[in-house]
């Protein structure tokens, strides 16, 4: 991304930490994503990836540190946490689709319920976003019936439906069978080239190689080593970072 | 053809147990005047009717309680939740006949009841009290299916900027309701049940004509074995309703059913 | 769910509308286990010595009387709560209910008795054979019969029942040895088990039966007139003893 100004910052975290008893998850953690970026977040399992996406949108209480959303600090409990987390869309590794209603229902129910929508424009929208990621035929199916990749698109849909400054993949592909997690891949790349703000969670290096602008490389609750993508993961910097990288498959 | 087998096995089985009653009735000491049973059908009648009504009147007030109680238990305030569970605790804790004297002589006669409800005060003082000792139980049922919905489910409608409150009314009480029919025809059951204690203080559901049937004739066994007879009449339905709904539940429910 | 509480209000609404009605009638309490004095008769209604003898009152003074029954221990509490205005149910006047109640004159006079297991007592046997420690006594809770086996009997084992056909239940099946309570009830429960029963031919006290009503009650002068004034040969009280007891001269209170 060019240049980069405080106008354009849509999420800013600074000092995070969190512990779970004597496992540090995050250790001082900052990370500012601007407006149009796509930065994606590798490491090793259980170096602080997920807990820092929680933190982002308020699904997990950073012990110390801050967040903020569009310059507004995100506070649990607070009046406008909902407001707030409306602007950031989540995908989580699990789906997490309402199994009790229709696809496109699963789609319009937030919009309609916090009431940034009447349900006409709710639903044209909806079936917008369903054409988008190819699952026009499927509004009136149950969750339940669709393959996993369906659900994920689905899911991705979903989070877009609130019209969010930003969006977070926590492991988008980590639940699917491997022959469907090339179309959520390519969801995620359309909806990238759209230019759709991101932060993917992933330990797919070459689709993080092809996606992103921006890569965050943490292990052990820290950020080890962060830049534009294409050099940083060509030729890394970082020992641990390059030891990383020689143990995964691709690349 | 394994189905069959097993429809045959259970269905004998059935048999030799109403033959071993059969057996064990033939035992009593004398003869057992049926007749005088028959003859007060029309009583009985009455009084089963009486036992549904206050039932499902205490059926209602419970799934209103529990169904708050749960609510309470679920919800992010310390106080609410202790509220809930002080209730659940208490009643739970005590036996539903002491709770029957505790509303009936304490708190109905502390209130004037009497001068509200006047001679259908022990009656709906009763179903009350049934409905407050059912509710609890509900409580726990619903509290239980609430628990059971998975933590995504809270987490994915959070993200999505509902609040506590339409999380749980959209998306997790909606996917509990389901599987909290099987649970709730069980308390269903032991409300039904647990009415027949109202009789102690003059309600004239069932078993207090039963009672009365055994006091003027003395003729206990035809008494009571109608009267179990009769409650039967009414569980047992809600029994195998219940059977059909698990059933059913299963096989329709690709998400596993947690255990409630 | 809707439907749930639709039902609750119409019941509600129901009990509400429905009170008025006879409101102005005089509400018997009675423990409807009791014959000849009181039962529920197959056709539901209650019948009995204190049933005739309530209606008949409320036809001197004019007032319709109804009868709401329950278990006897209730009773007393009730009749303090004020959902009924009189108990008349085979009740025995003592000093320890009068502090609590106001009773009427008594309107009958019965012997407490006492019926014996034939298993558990020798065929001879008198009183003396229950005095021991191992000897179970049945009585219905809250009766004289109750406080007599008590007095009575003050080393046996005091088994308290809330009803009278399950405490005779037990002396017939050998459970207990032997049951205290009114001789008219001992001589129909005999009846009914003649092989594993036995009335023992000593009585254990007199007790007056009477009205019990609320402490201060205005109805007392109009009840007791009445009673005073039937309790003669050809009066209402003397011929519902001979209907229900089958005898008048033997059960007719001359006290007071």
């Amino acid at each position: 991304m060019s240049v980069s100004t405080q106008n354009d910052v849509i999420l800013q975290a600074r000092g995070l930490a969190k512990r779970w008893g004597d496992v540090v998850a995050l250790d001082g953690v900052d990370l500012t994503v601007h407006k149009g970026e796509v930065i994606t977040v590798i490491g090793p399992s259980g170096g602080g990836k997920s807990t820092l996406l929680r933190c982002l949108n308020g699904l997990e209480v950073p012990d110390a540190g801050s967040v903020r959303v569009g310059g507004a600090p995100l506070r649990v409990g607070a009046p406008d946490i909902d407001a707030l987390r409306r602007r950031v869309g989540m995908v989580f590794q699990a789906f997490h689709l309402f199994p009790h209603i229709s696809v496109l229902d699963n789609l319009t129910l937030a919009p309609t319920v916090v009431c940034t929508e009447d349900r006409a424009t709710a639903t044209r929208h909806a079936r917008e976003l369903l054409d988008r990621v190819g699952l026009a035929d499927k509004a009136s199916a149950r969750p339940g019936e669709l393959s996993g990749g369906q659900q994920q698109r689905v899911a991705i849909a979903r989070a877009l439906a609130m019209r969010p400054d930003a969006l977070l993949f926590d492991e988008p592909t980590s639940a699917l069978d491997p022959e469907t997690v090339g179309e959520v891949l390519g969801v995620i790349r359309e909806i990238a080239a759209d230019g759709t703000t991101m932060v993917i969670v992933t330990h797919e290096i070459s689709f993080a190689a092809d996606v992103s602008s921006r890569t965050v490389f943490m292990e052990h609750g820290r950020i080890i080593a962060e830049g534009a993508t294409q050099p940083l993961l060509r030729t890394p910097t970082s020992d641990r970072l390059r030891a990383f990288l020689a143990r995964m498959p691709t690349m | 053809m394994t189905a069959q087998r097993e429809r045959l096995v259970r269905g004998a089985v059935v048999m030799a147990i109403i033959a071993a009653l059969a057996i064990v009735i033939s035992l009593a000491p004398g003869e057992i005047r049926w007749a005088l049973a028959w003859e007060r059908r029309d009583l009985f009648l009455t009084g089963l009717g009486l036992t549904v009504v206050i039932s499902s009147g205490a059926v209602g007030i419970g799934l209103i309680l529990g169904v708050i109680a749960a609510l309470f238990r679920v919800s992010r305030s310390v106080a609410l939740d202790q509220i809930g569970r002080t209730y659940v605790e208490v009643v739970r804790g005590t036996p539903f006949l002491v709770q029957l004297y505790l509303w009936y002589w304490c708190i109905a006669q502390a209130l004037q009841l009497h001068g509200l409800f006047g001679p259908r005060e022990a009656a709906i003082v009763g179903a009350i009290g049934l409905g407050v000792f059912g509710g609890a139980y509900i409580a726990e049922v619903v509290r239980g299916a609430i628990e059971s919905i998975d933590r995504g489910q809270w987490e994915a409608a959070r993200s999505l900027g509902l609040s506590h409150a339409q999380a749980l009314r959209h998306v997790v009480l909606p996917q509990c309701a389901r599987r909290l029919l099987p649970p709730l025809t069980g308390e269903a059951v032991s409300i039904v049940k647990e009415s027949s204690l109202l009789s102690i203080i003059g309600v004239a559901e069932i078993t207090y004509h039963a009672k009365n049937l055994q006091a003027r004739e003395y003729e206990t066994w035809a008494a009571f074995i109608c009267l179990a007879a009769l409650y039967l009449v009414v569980t047992l339905p809600l029994t195998l309703l219940t059977r059909r709904m698990e059933r059913r539940l299963a096989g329709e429910e690709a998400l596993p059913v947690a255990r409630l | 769910m809707r439907r749930i509480v639709t039902l609750l209000l119409a019941l509600v609404c129901l009990a509400a509308c429905t009170k008025s009605a006879g409101s102005d009638a005089l509400v018997v309490g009675t423990e409807a286990a009791f014959p000849p004095f009181e039962s529920v008769a197959t056709d539901g209604s209650l019948e009995g010595f204190d049933i005739d003898l309530m209606r008949a009152f409320g036809a001197h003074i004019n007032r319709e009387v109804t009868f709401s029954s329950r278990d006897f221990s209730a009773l007393i509490p009730d009749l303090q709560a004020g959902r009924i205005d009189a108990i008349a149910s085979g009740m025995s006047r003592t000093k320890e209910r009068a502090h609590v109640v106001l009773f009427s004159r008594p309107y009958a006079r019965v012997a407490t008795g006492v019926l014996v297991s034939t298993q558990r007592v020798a065929d001879a046997a008198g009183l003396e054979a229950l005095e021991g420690d191992d000897v179970v006594i049945a009585v219905q809770r809250k009766t004289t019969g109750e406080e007599k086996a008590e007095t009575r009997f003050p080393n046996a084992q005091i088994r308290v029942y809330d009803r009278e056909v399950d405490a005779a239940a037990e002396v017939a099946a050998g459970r207990a040895h032997a049951l205290v309570y009114d001789m008219v009830s001992i001589v129909n429960l005999h009846a009914q088990h003649p092989e594993t029963t036995r009335i023992i031919d000593t009585e254990l006290g007199i007790e007056l039966y009477a009205v019990a009503l609320p402490l201060g009650s205005e109805l007392a002068p109009a009840l007791d007139a009445f009673l005073a004034a039937e309790t003669r040969p050809g009066g209402k009280v003397d011929e519902l003893l001979a209907k229900w007891l089958g005898d008048a001269e033997r059960f007719r209170a001359t006290e007071e």
